[in-house]
């Protein structure tokens, strides 16, 4: 195999995976500018882990995945000090009608109710349609702490009469 | 609301959202390629506080920057590193019939390796040329060296020192097929090589040198994460035909050991690093990492 394969291979991937990302990232950061962000450095981490020359990615779209809500979680973690209120409107979005703006604005004030856990919870158990043991794998939490939170998490969602 | 409502109401209301997705592309490579330079730069941070400068041994005349004899201190230990009197020779080749090398914790034995790769020279003699070489004008500390030699024959060396509180690291090693069939066979996300000509996009500053081997060669700003705004490295990547390979990185911070790309304790000590890429192009090329 030779490196420019790898290279290539790389950005397949990442041109393939970036909007299913974003659309995670945005769910969780509630912020187009927070959620490029997330995505970068999701990526990065991606693109370093392919490049070394000991150890392996199996499933990079499982990595990436993995990465990204872990980063969600351990930069909400360094922030809480000075958390910002999230999801103040959602970004605009070219092909949005307005059922989809409307939709979006609901969930991002129903989200930004949820801890940063709670809604890497949500994004992995529920856009990403993971079983609860990989939800648990990917977050480091015990399958019960799952079950538990993604109940809470609806509960609360349903509290702010989404429908 | 329920489960399924729930996915149908995440999915809708992202599903119109659009990225830039060569954008993010971009900035995904150029925050992977930092996080790779801090993750090498880490290599041998971890010991570096502890091979503080010993001082007092006169190294000859400086080759770089100002060109005037020089005295710096330098670090006697070794710490890990291969004992100073010997040689290491390449790791086993990329040939799968290949029987000659040595796959073991230790360096392979004189005469076991294919000659047309170059062994390199004794650590001790790397150590002094290497530092002999730096700029007369500033101070070196926290010199260290690292023995990268790993179980399945990857052999090489990681320096690290700090010029003025800024960092540098340097790192000699050769790649091997061979080893990463070991560790699980071909993987597509494991390339062999890291020439930059490889690269998608190739680097503006790749390109191929006379002899056929090539050269990477950067000065970068980083953008994003948490790395203060001023931050500047200046890098190379010098792949040479035999198959050895150099990474060199220097910073213009105090550059903390953590890895994190988000770590955000860097402190900027200069405005620019310590060496330029052609100071650091002019130490890869060095003969002296060689026999």
């Amino acid at each position: 195999m030779s490196s420019t394969h790898g290279e290539a291979e790389f950005e397949e991937f990442a041109r393939a995976r970036i909007p299913h990302l974003y659309r995670a990232a945005w769910l969780l950061c509630g912020d187009r500018h927070l959620a490029e962000d997330l995505v970068q450095d999701t990526l990065a981490k991606v693109y370093d882990r392919m490049r070394r020359r000991i150890g392996r990615i199996e499933n990079p779209a499982a990595y990436a995945q993995t990465a990204l809500v872990r980063t969600f979680v351990s930069s909400r973690r360094r922030r809480s000090t000075t958390e910002q209120p999230y999801a103040d409107l959602p970004d605009p979005a070219g092909s949005d009608t307005t059922a989809e703006a409307d939709d979006r604005l609901a969930l991002a004030e129903a989200l930004g109710d949820l801890s940063a856990v709670d809604r890497a919870v949500v994004v992995l158990r529920y856009l990403e349609d993971l079983s609860v043991d990989e939800v648990a794998g990917r977050l480091g939490l015990s399958a019960g702490a799952v079950r538990n939170r993604s109940m809470r998490a609806l509960a609360r969602m349903r509290e702010r009469s989404l429908r | 609301m329920n489960d399924h409502d729930l996915t149908s109401l995440l999915e809708r209301s992202t599903s119109g959202l659009q990225p830039d997705t060569s954008r993010l592309l971009a900035g995904g490579v150029a925050r992977g390629r930092r996080l790779g330079r801090r993750r090498r730069l880490a290599v041998g941070g971890g010991v570096v506080a502890a091979a503080v400068v010993v001082g007092g041994v006169g190294l000859g005349v400086a080759q770089l920057g100002g060109g005037t004899t020089t005295t710096v201190g330098v670090g006697l230990s070794f710490g890990t590193g291969p004992s100073a009197g010997g040689s290491i020779l390449p790791p086993c080749s990329t040939v799968p019939a290949d029987t000659s090398c040595s796959i073991s914790s230790s360096p392979a034995p004189l005469g076991t390796g294919r000659p047309a790769h170059p062994a390199l020279a004794p650590v001790a003699d790397v150590k002094a040329a290497l530092l002999a070489a730096l700029p007369a004008d500033e101070k070196v500390t926290d010199v260290d060296v690292t023995d990268s030699t790993d179980e399945l024959g990857n052999h090489g060396y990681d320096f690290q020192f700090r010029l003025d509180g800024a960092l540098v690291g340097i790192a000699v090693d050769w790649p091997s097929a061979k080893r990463e069939a070991l560790l699980g066979g071909a993987d597509a996300y494991l390339p062999p090589d890291t020439d930059c000509k490889d690269s998608h996009p190739m680097p503006a500053g790749c390109h191929a040198l006379p002899d056929g081997s090539w050269i990477d060669q950067e000065s970068e700003r980083p953008e994003g994460g948490s790395a203060p705004a001023d931050e500047v490295y200046t890098s190379v990547e010098y792949s040479r035909t035999d198959g050895w390979h150099f990474s060199a990185d220097a910073v213009n911070s105090s550059f903390e050991k953590d890895p994190s790309p988000d770590s955000g304790t860097d402190t900027v000590v200069s405005a620019h690093p310590p060496l330029t890429v052609a100071q650091l192009t002019a130490l890869v090329r060095a003969d002296f990492w060689f026999e």
